[in-house]
């Protein structure tokens, strides 16, 4: 299972052309979640929109890389895609199928081919299972392996092909370093062989130098297998260094996202700006940092029109904050959108 | 205590060396750090976790945990008084007073049943003899101070009520209460959303600068400290590996441990996804830093170090570079010696 996915011999090579016309394997329309949250036992119930009106697509091999500050739903937009939590409205296709209308029997098949790895791998593998029981537990409830040395003998394969030594499987999870545990969360998540892999701040946890490991990990498991990844992070500079296509999140949605080089380079939303210049960079002084007036507004209570128009230098009173601008492309074929009235020319 | 003179440094650490007793023995947290803190100037205290950097500040402000750290020796002089042996009563007027502290995660450093306003007044109380309303009217003064727009209507305001980048800047705020001669801020920001980290990295300077505070900054943030500080000390599995002016450290560092870090990191602003498989790869530190449970022989990156040679089974003393660099490496040495005529 460790085998890598079959290539065309006679193509160029796969990460060169294959996302930009590779088909799209995921499938993202109008997806909305809104969580209902008492106020108290007089008050009418308020309703977060952690994510409204999101509509995006991962082609077969690509990196979709998904930035913005917490609170920005990106992490929710990540489990509402793979329907850990439904979504309120909207409809997410995956390889075709609509999973918004699958009963939750018949979405057994299509779970096994997306997965996620979470943030924090100490929290989420359990504390009392074996390595070689984490990532095997998969290939179990999924009947994968026809047996037990059937079952044993893959997951060792998993382990080496993220890292691990074979002794590894009969480790508790405690017992591993951060960077460890966080190959054992890849490893449990490659084991059923997905299509596409939710990375939900994979590295966030991790310092730097063990970080470039997992990234590295990442980078080429996506070769290999061709996998596509929704990669999240609050962390621009990850996302910039992994991601083929950008999309950056504000307050429940997207108001930039294009091909990564281009949104980098124009910046069009002046909350993709801001982000950009809040990053330190070595050498510039502090006055240099662009410092961005105010924080993101409450969910449950958003501005009207425009999300970010309380904090942005640009707003224009009458239009941003009362009209919602749309996610728009400014020039046709570029699949470079933004949503704002006055986009950075 | 009287200010000190100029030429000697307002806080210094000579040889400091910490110990906690744990469940797989005696761990030694640091081992030997040594630095100094000018008056007026900032330095930053970087190394991953496990380094010793926040071991480091508890130390000085010897807040460590009481039921299994020690220090096993070393001395920490602020201000010309050695704090380590100062009374705990005096030591407390210390904390808070001519030295300010800022944490990371200012909601468990905030007292959760009780107004801003009112924890700020005591902490001017606390330092400071005056009313209760002189000490309200200083709160007021602090919260405009930075950043809050209308201090008058946030007085009253819980912790829970505010963001998490206010309830930094209430933080700030209470360190500041009784104008502090040194700043410990450690992690500040970590906690914080970029465009938020950004305000508070430019008020902290902002403030520094104003006031001719120093500041111990201690951070994972290589790339912050650069705009912040003007001198930095790299940690390494508890000892010092290198110092020097940040901007030379940053752009020259001399020890291959530094300079492993630095290269890890995801370069700013770079072409996107490179096609290339092999130019997408980061530069990584193989493996992971020693156990301080069974302290290695000679120097401790010597496993990792890609430059490691046979004599680096020998404890590297820590080498002066001139104009203020130091490193922990023979190597840099050698490669000095052969640089220079």
């Amino acid at each position: 299972m460790s085998e890598p996915a079959p290539h065309p011999s006679d193509a160029p090579p796969a990460e060169a052309t294959a996302p930009r016309r590779a088909p799209q394997l995921v499938q993202v329309e109008g997806l909305a979640k809104f969580f209902p949250v008492s106020r108290g036992p007089f008050r009418k119930t308020a309703f977060v929109h952690a994510v409204e009106d999101v509509t995006l697509y991962v082609r077969r091999g690509e990196t979709l890389g998904l930035v913005g500050e917490s609170g920005s739903g990106k992490s929710t937009l990540g489990r509402v895609i793979l329907r850990l939590v439904e979504p309120t409205l909207g409809r997410v296709i995956f390889d075709g199928v609509d999973l918004t209308r699958l009963r939750e029997a018949d979405l057994r098949a299509a779970r096994r081919r997306m997965q996620i790895v979470f943030q924090d791998p100490l929290s989420s593998l359990n504390p009392r299972l074996q390595v070689g029981e984490i990532v095997g537990e998969g290939l179990e409830i999924f009947r994968l392996a026809s047996g037990r040395a059937e079952r044993e003998a893959m997951v060792a394969a998993v382990l080496d092909e993220v890292g691990l030594p074979r002794a590894a499987m009969a480790r508790y999870p405690h017992e591993l370093s951060g960077g460890q545990r966080q190959r054992v969360g890849i490893a449990r998540a490659l084991a059923v062989r997905p299509d596409f892999l939710v990375c939900d701040e994979p590295v966030s946890a991790l310092d730097v130098s063990v970080q470039a490991q997992i990234l590295n990990l990442l980078s080429d498991l996506q070769d290999d297998r061709g996998l596509s990844l929704l990669f999240i992070s609050h962390d621009l500079r990850v996302v910039e260094h992994m991601a083929h296509r950008t999309a950056v999140m504000y307050l429940g949605r997207i108001v930039e996202m294009g091909p990564t080089p281009d949104l980098a380079e124009k910046r069009l939303h002046p909350y993709t700006r801001a982000l950009f210049t809040a990053v330190p960079t070595r050498g510039g002084g502090v006055r240099a940092l662009n410092v961005l007036q105010g924080e993101p507004p409450s969910a449950l209570d958003p501005p009207p029109g425009c999300a970010f128009h309380p904090r942005c230098p640009k707003a224009e009173p009458g239009r941003c904050d009362v009209e919602i601008p749309p996610l728009r492309e400014l020039v046709g074929g570029s699949h470079h959108r933004v949503a704002c009235w006055h986009p950075e020319a | 205590m009287t200010a000190p003179p100029s030429d000697r440094p307002l806080l210094s650490v000579e040889d400091l060396a910490v110990s906690f007793d744990t469940d797989g023995g005696t761990l030694r947290a640091l081992d030997g750090v040594s630095f100094d803190v000018p008056a007026g100037r900032a330095v930053a205290l970087v190394g991953e976790s496990g380094s010793g950097k926040s071991v480091t500040a508890q130390a000085i402000l010897r807040i460590l945990p009481e039921s299994n750290a020690r220090i096993d020796r070393g001395r920490v002089t602020f201000a010309g008084t050695d704090l380590l042996t100062l009374p705990e009563r005096a030591m407390r007027r210390v904390r808070g007073g001519r030295i300010g502290i800022v944490f990371q995660e200012p909601l468990s450093s905030l007292n959760p049943v009780y107004p801003v306003g009112f924890q700020i007044a005591e902490a001017v109380r606390l330092h400071r003899d005056v009313s209760r309303s002189q000490a309200r009217a200083r709160a007021v003064e602090l919260l405009r101070k930075v950043g809050f727009p209308s201090p008058e209507e946030r007085l009253d305001a819980y912790p829970h009520e505010l963001s998490g980048g206010m309830r930094q800047r209430v933080m700030i705020a209470i360190a500041l209460a009784c104008d502090p001669a040194l700043l410990v801020a450690d992690e500040p920001t970590s906690a914080l959303d970029a465009t938020v980290a950004a305000q508070l990295l430019a008020l902290l300077d902002e403030l520094r600068r104003e006031r001719g505070m120093s500041l111990l900054f201690i951070s994972h943030d290589l790339d912050a400290i650069g705009h912040l500080c003007d001198e930095v000390v790299v940690l390494y599995a508890g000892q010092v590996v290198e110092t020097g002016h940040a901007a030379r450290v940053l752009d020259a560092p001399r020890h291959p441990y530094t300079r492993a870090r630095l290269a890890s990191a995801p370069p700013r602003i770079s072409p996107g996804r490179r096609a290339d498989r092999a130019a997408r790869r980061l530069p990584t530190i193989e493996g992971s830093p020693p156990d301080l449970r069974t302290v290695p022989v000679g120097c401790r990156f010597r496993a990792r170090c890609p430059d490691a040679v046979a004599a680096c089974i020998d404890a590297p003393p820590m080498v002066d570079l001139g104009d203020g660099a130091r490193s922990r490496c023979g190597l840099a040495v050698a490669a000095d010696a052969r640089a220079a005529p």
